[in-house]
């Protein structure tokens, strides 16, 4: 049994996790990351050729373990296995075959991985913040549940997370439904440039309205280099972001993680599966057991316990609340794995008319979609949903070009495009697949889903009784269903979507169920696909008595322990999650080194510029905040907080002349150029140095006394955040 | 089966074309004279193709590294190897002279190097100043990993440098192309213009476009002058605290002796719109996987039998050259050919008539990847951008180190991974294209916030 | 090279109907054909192969269209069972197109196909027929996708029926 210790242990090295460890390495702060799945590896060649020689080629199937239809392996015999699509095709209820212990009554059918870089390493690199409705769906439609925060709360933590991942996008394009961005803010990098298949749908769909709300074709926000940008590459159109991008020009993890260690200040342990974390008298967590392994299918080879002075949970929402369940921790409130929720899909698609090319197979997977009806006073009555363009085709829903190529050579129609069963070869099979594959596209709608009762959550993990890993950790029992409110989503989706098709595009639709997921509502038989989204098993809120975290993403029972990722969303919005986590996850970097750096002390009136021991660093955002006390630079201008007086003094001897005579003035470094703090201020990034502070008066005494009558001193707090 | 020449596709015309003008004899020669192409062999087969290709980068080995006047050209009235001295190569511009600070324009081509202020106190010398492939402004390229460093067996990184020739210099200033706005006004001022480089004619007898990356080890006690092309550098880090842009590290500069470890020449020919990368290895970097453990005779630069790290791992981060680290551990992932090794003895020996002890008889061709479909006018086209290149994988073992071996887009390929370099001027793909030269993204802006790096 | 490479190719590339100048060309620093040819040989009855070569080989001598030669060797009389050799004809084809070896004896399950390795799927012709790349592989440069792409013809060799124009 071996024992770790470090300031922060953090338990999974994916999005939420990469971040927090590197804002915290930067802050100075020893980090261990505890992460369950193998090392990130020193280059991407192992699981690119995994990819390329794998004949199922799904979202997982680059990464260990190994994941393929042949041959099949029993989750009770690995280390540290996880959901993945080949469980759901070959027996999504089968323990023997599926990782999660799926429950029913319907399949849940997302994924993730446990790697270093998590599941990043295969998400599409959709950046969309939500919308600002998205946080009081119970206020304004009185369904599901209000977010302890509101968009305005996210705006800078937004702004960090576009800055970290690199998103491409034009604020002008992104300013709808209510979303704001900060004055003169751009995107790291332009607009990523729309598809042909994009074209066509601007072209048939600008200026109609479906509900009375209007169909505008957006360009998607996108973690993915449109310039170069980081050290990375642009993107050369792969088409293949999900599974692998093969030249990292789209964001992953990794990148983050690698800045982290970068510090000098954080440590992985890789193979290291959290197994229980343990509560002292004082109902702080005093630990997190861990259990080591070395092949995915092999022995256990170590156990041991890490020990720190704050604890991080990131290991997204499915093994998060698994692990909080199995040590019996951070559940007064009983909603520890409660609404389990996804983004089921509606996955529509189709054929455009003869001569009418839209070249699908190109770029990226995704490059628009229409996000005009994220929100609407529909809301109180049915699911929202975003629709995503793809550009590959029919690569998703019928597994194209193999099953198209396939159709014409046997003389069967799998695929869709081969109604009469023809035959074909030569150059006529040439023709005949180009004119089919030229005219292919798909849409998915990614739908909202909301709990009829979300104190009571029909979707919900829980520790299998039943079944445990390799490691004899009970393995995810998973229990799903989808809402009356989301089904009636998805029923408008099929609406819209057969219009979009048919009426607008003048398409030929091939729609049809395809499962693994099927549900009826009101006599029709509808199949829903996962978006590799599972959110909500460890919601945020304002009352310990319904939710597991706060607004700081802070366990209400454990004042040392904080759970990250999206676990902690209330309510879903119909926005790719990726985003919101790293938002969040800067947050709750902000408010563990606060706990852990945050330097309160008293700036005296009566000297000059004093040292904070604080060095800045563009990286780490920090401020400075006036906690109490008063002082006073002038009998005239009396007793005053960090604001300073009404007397704004011109005299160049002033620590900074024209600002408010007795305001609490810094500056970056003995050069430094004097700025503004009063009671509340963002510190300046240009420069790297320690932080100083005065008060705004005669420093050199030629107009008085200077400095000399000064009474009194502000206690003021350099924390970590955003303004 | 055909037997007459053909070259794939409706534009492949390229090989026909030159194979019936005129060519000069492919003899190997110990020659100043930078060829201006491939010297073409009949009938052409890939492996001759091949050998036509090495023969052009040992005959451009031998011009680059020929002994230099003060003014950067040949001296011609030396032999090469006779003695040790500054390269023709060396006279060349370095990248950091070119992409400067808030997009300044270059010196001009004769100017000397400015130094920076922590250099400028030491004896003079050459500078280099990157770091091995590291995420930040001065990689050449971006890998799909930050590769990582490459450690000595003295636990001292290795460094690089970067430089062109005048022609692809010129191409760059009087483009305008050394900043951001440069290159956006290069691509506003006229819908046709693209970024082109000079490629070299055999007819009109011009060297086109030559860009050079060399790596060089730092020379300690038990290593010996003689052994290495050397010459006194001036090892400068720049500072940074921001690891977005690289490892955290102070600003140094060291002025310390470097012998030539690894060098890579990328020449654009009438025959090669996608370039001819050619590159070559100190004799002693590294044994072959394919060598049994037991057969590996060193001692090498970069492997030591008797280390238990894992083979090909760049060590772990932080990276920070002014701390001692663990020696790498690196193995060459593809054989060199028999052909190859051929080829290169006879090059050595031929070295070796000017002088037995000549430093360049130390170094190895591992091969030329050159595009087996190239355009028969000296522009990409889109249905074939690279070229196919052949051979479809290559790598310098200390350039890219930790991306050897065969798996597409991940293992080392320069013309594949090089189509994906990019200019700072991303609205299409005809402003995209920077010519298969990475250099492009170093420019800077003249309102100096920085590329977005 | 091997008569039975050579009639491989010729096979090979009338039965996709993409020219043996393509699927072969004369320098070819990838190499595929005789990589396919050695894969289907160990995984077929010699019979069934021998079959196919033998009846292109002939029907080529007698100078019969490629187009046309794909038929006859690929024709199923009337409703009978379709013959082994048949089967064997239309997974080469898929070999070709999609780099992934389908048995031909395994029924409608892909259970046993294989990609032959990471150069079959990225030269697998079935992306350069929908004029685009195997995902997963691109050699363009940022914003191709916006652009229509190079012709069917300038990608195959084979020039597609009717307009190739993008919808505006």
């Amino acid at each position: 049994m071996s024992s770790e210790q470090a300031e922060v242990v953090i338990v999974g090295a994916g999005l939420a996790g990469s971040i927090i460890a590197y804002q915290l390495g930067m802050a100075g702060i020893d980090v261990l990351v505890l992460e369950s799945g193998p090392e990130i590896p020193a280059n991407r060649s192992q699981y690119l050729e995994r990819f390329y020689t794998s004949t199922l080629k799904t979202p997982e199937s680059p990464y260990p373990p190994v994941t393929s239809l042949d041959p099949r392996r029993d989750p009770a015999g690995q280390n540290a296995p996880r959901a993945t699509i080949a469980d759901l095709i070959l027996g999504w209820d089968d323990p023997k075959i599926s990782y999660l212990v799926q429950k029913g009554p319907l399949p849940f059918t997302s994924t993730y991985e446990r790697v270093g870089g998590g599941t990043t390493w295969h998400w599409v690199g959709t950046c969309l913040r939500m919308v600002p409705n998205d946080f009081r769906l119970k206020t304004f439609y009185g369904v599901g549940v209000d977010w302890p925060i509101g968009y305005d709360d996210l705006q800078s933590a937004y702004c960090r997370a576009e800055a970290e991942i690199g998103v491409s996008a034009n604020v002008a394009d992104q300013a709808y439904l209510g979303m704001t961005f900060p004055e003169g803010y751009a995107f790291p990098m332009h607009s990523i440039p729309l598809s042909l298949v994009d074209g066509s749908f601007v072209t048939a769909v600008t200026g109609t309205t479906f509900d009375s709300l209007p169909l505008v074709v957006s360009p998607t926000p996108a973690g993915r280099n449109s310039q170069p940008y980081a050290g990375r590459r642009v993107c050369a159109g792969n088409t293949n972001c999900t599974p692998i991008c093969p030249i990292q020009a789209k964001y992953d993890a990794t990148v983050t993680m690698n800045k982290a260690l970068a510090t000098g200040k954080v440590r992985v342990l890789y193979r290291t599966v959290a197994s229980k974390v343990t509560v002292g008298a004082d109902s702080n967590v005093n630990g997190i057991e861990f259990m080591q392994y070395q092949l995915a299918d092999g022995p256990q080879t170590g156990t041991g316990v890490a020990v720190a002075q704050r604890y991080v949970i990131a290991a997204h929402a499915i093994e998060t609340p698994k692990l909080l369940l199995n040590s019996g921790v951070a559940n007064s409130s009983g909603q520890v794995g409660r609404s389990l929720a996804d983004h089921p899909i509606y996955l529509a698609w189709g054929l455009m008319p003869e001569g009418k090319t839209i070249f699908p197979y190109r770029g990226p997977v995704s490059t628009a979609g229409i996000e005009s009806l994220r929100d609407g006073a529909f809301r109180s009555d049915r699911a929202a949903w975003r629709i995503e363009i793809g550009n590959e085709g029919w690569n998703w829903p019928v597994g194209d070009p193999y099953a198209t190529v396939a159709d014409f050579i046997d003389g069967v129609n799998n695929g869709g495009a081969n109604p009469s069963n023809t035959l074909l070869s030569g150059t006529a099979l040439v023709r005949k697949l180009n004119d089919v594959f030229v005219r292919q596209f798909r849409i998915g709608f990614l739908v909202e889903q909301v709990e009829d009762d979300p104190d009571n959550a029909d979707c919900f993990i829980k520790p299998s009784t039943e079944f445990n890993d390799r490691l004899g950790i009970p393995r995810p029992e998973i229990h799903y269903d989808l809402s009356d409110y989301t089904k009636k989503g998805f029923q408008k989706a099929k609406v819209l979507a057969s219009h979009i098709i048919k009426d607008l595009l003048g398409a030929q639709e091939l729609t049809h169920t395809i499962g693994p997921g099927y549900f009826d509502y009101e006599k029709e038989h509808y199949s829903f696909q996962g978006a590799g989204h599972l959110m909500g098993t460890y919601r945020m809120g304002d009352d310990p008595a319904k939710s597991v975290v706060d607004k700081y993403q802070r366990s209400w029972d454990h004042k040392n322990l904080f759970l990250v990722g999206d676990g902690v969303f209330p309510s879903t919005g119909t926005s790719n999650p990726s985003l919101t986590i790293a938002a969040l996850s800067f947050q709750a970097g902000d408010t563990l080194a606060n706990d852990l750096r945050a330097v309160t002390m008293q700036v005296q009136s009566n000297v000059a510029w004093q040292g904070t021991g604080v060095q800045l660093n563009a990286q780490v955002p920090r401020m400075v905040r006036y906690v109490s006390g008063k002082w006073q630079a002038s009998r005239e201008g009396g007793m005053v907080d960090g604001n300073g007086g009404s007397r704004h003094i011109a005299y160049s001897s002033y620590t900074l002349p024209n600002a408010a005579e007795g305001a609490l003035i810094g500056r970056v470094g003995d050069g430094g150029k004097p700025f503004l703090i009063g009671d509340l201020a963002q510190l300046p990034v240009s420069e790297p140095g320690e932080l100083q502070l005065c008060i705004n008066d005669d420093l050199t005494g030629q107009h008085g006394a200077g400095l000399t009558d000064n009474i009194g001193a502000l206690t003021i707090r350099i924390e970590f955040g955003t303004v | 089966m055909r037997t007459e020449v053909s070259r794939r596709g409706p534009l492949g015309c390229a090989l026909i074309s030159v194979l019936l003008s005129p060519h000069v004899s492919a003899t190997p020669s110990l020659s100043p004279q930078i060829p201006f192409d491939a010297s073409f062999t009949e009938p052409a087969t890939l492996s001759s193709l091949q050998a036509n290709f090495d023969e052009l980068s040992w005959q451009t080995f031998i011009a680059l590294n020929w002994p230099a006047l003060d003014d950067g050209k040949p001296n011609t009235g030396v032999t090469i190897g006779k003695q040790d001295g500054a390269t023709v190569w060396e006279s060349w511009k370095e990248s950091y002279q070119i992409f400067r600070a808030k997009g300044q324009t270059p010196l001009p081509w004769d100017a000397p190097a400015t130094l920076p202020e922590a250099c400028k106190a030491l004896k003079p010398g050459r500078l280099l100043q990157q770091m091995g492939k590291v995420p930040d402004v001065l990689d050449e390229f971006i890998q799909p990993f930050e590769s990582g460093p490459l450690v000595d067996q003295n636990g001292v990184y290795t460094r690089n440098e970067i430089v062109i020739n005048q022609s692809m210099f010129d191409g760059i200033v009087s483009n305008g192309l050394y900043s951001i706005e440069g290159q956006q006004k290069f691509f506003a001022s006229n819908p046709n213009n693209t970024v082109a480089f000079s490629c070299s004619s055999a007819d009109k007898k011009e060297v086109g476009a030559v860009m050079v990356k060399a790596s060089w080890k730092v020379l300690g006690p038990n290593d010996s002058r003689q052994d290495f092309h050397t010459v006194d550098a001036l090892v400068y880090t720049p500072g940074n605290s921001d690891p977005g842009k690289g490892p955290i590290v102070e600003e140094s500069c060291v002025s310390e002796p470097v012998g030539l470890v690894g060098l890579h020449m990328v020449h654009k020919t009438a025959s090669a719109a996608q370039w001819v990368w050619s590159t070559f290895e100190h004799v002693k970097n590294v044994p072959e996987k394919t060598t049994p453990v037991t057969q590996r005779a060193g001692p090498y630069l970069f492997y030591n039998a008797d280390s238990q790290s894992a083979i090909n791992q760049p060590p772990p981060r932080p990276w920070n050259p002014a701390v001692k680290a663990t020696p790498s551990q690196i193995v060459r992932e593809v054989p060199l050919t028999e052909a190859t090794k051929t080829l290169n003895a006879t090059y050595q020996a031929l070295l070796r008539t000017a002088n037995p002890q000549s430093v360049w008889a130390n170094y190895q061709l591992i091969s030329t990847q050159w595009p087996s479909d190239p355009p028969n006018d000296c522009q990409v086209s889109a249905a074939n951008p690279l070229g196919s290149p052949a051979p479809s994988f290559l790598a310098n073992a200390t350039l890219e180190t930790y991306i050897q071996g065969t798996v597409p887009q991940a293992s080392s390929s320069c013309m594949a991974c090089h189509g994906n370099a990019a200019t700072h001027v991303t609205e299409s793909p005809r402003t995209s294209f920077a010519d298969f030269t990475y250099l492009l993204e170093r420019a800077q802006s003249t309102s100096g916030q920085g590329a977005k790096q | 090279m091997s008569t039975d490479l050579v009639n491989f190719i010729g096979l090979s590339s009338a039965l996709i109907g993409i020219s043996t100048e393509h699927l072969a060309p004369t320098i070819d620093p990838v190499g595929l054909p005789p990589i396919f040819l050695d894969y289907v040989c160990a995984r077929v009855p010699p019979e069934a192969l021998n079959a196919l070569l033998s009846q292109y080989a002939t029907l080529a001598a007698d100078h019969v269209p490629p187009d046309e030669i794909a038929r006859q060797v690929l024709a199923v009389p009337g409703q009978q069972k379709v013959p082994d050799a048949v089967l064997v004809a239309r997974s080469i084809m898929k070999l070709w197109l999609l780099g992934v070896w389908y048995p031909p004896f395994a029924g409608p399950k892909f259970d046993g196909s294989a990609v032959v390795s990471d150069q079959a799927y990225i030269y697998s012709w079935a992306w350069k027929i929908a004029q685009a790349h195997p995902m997963g592989y691109s050699e363009s440069f940022f914003g191709y996708w916006n652009s229509t792409p190079p012709s069917l013809e300038a990608l195959t060799g084979v020039s597609a029926n009717g307009q190739q124009g993008a919808l505006s």
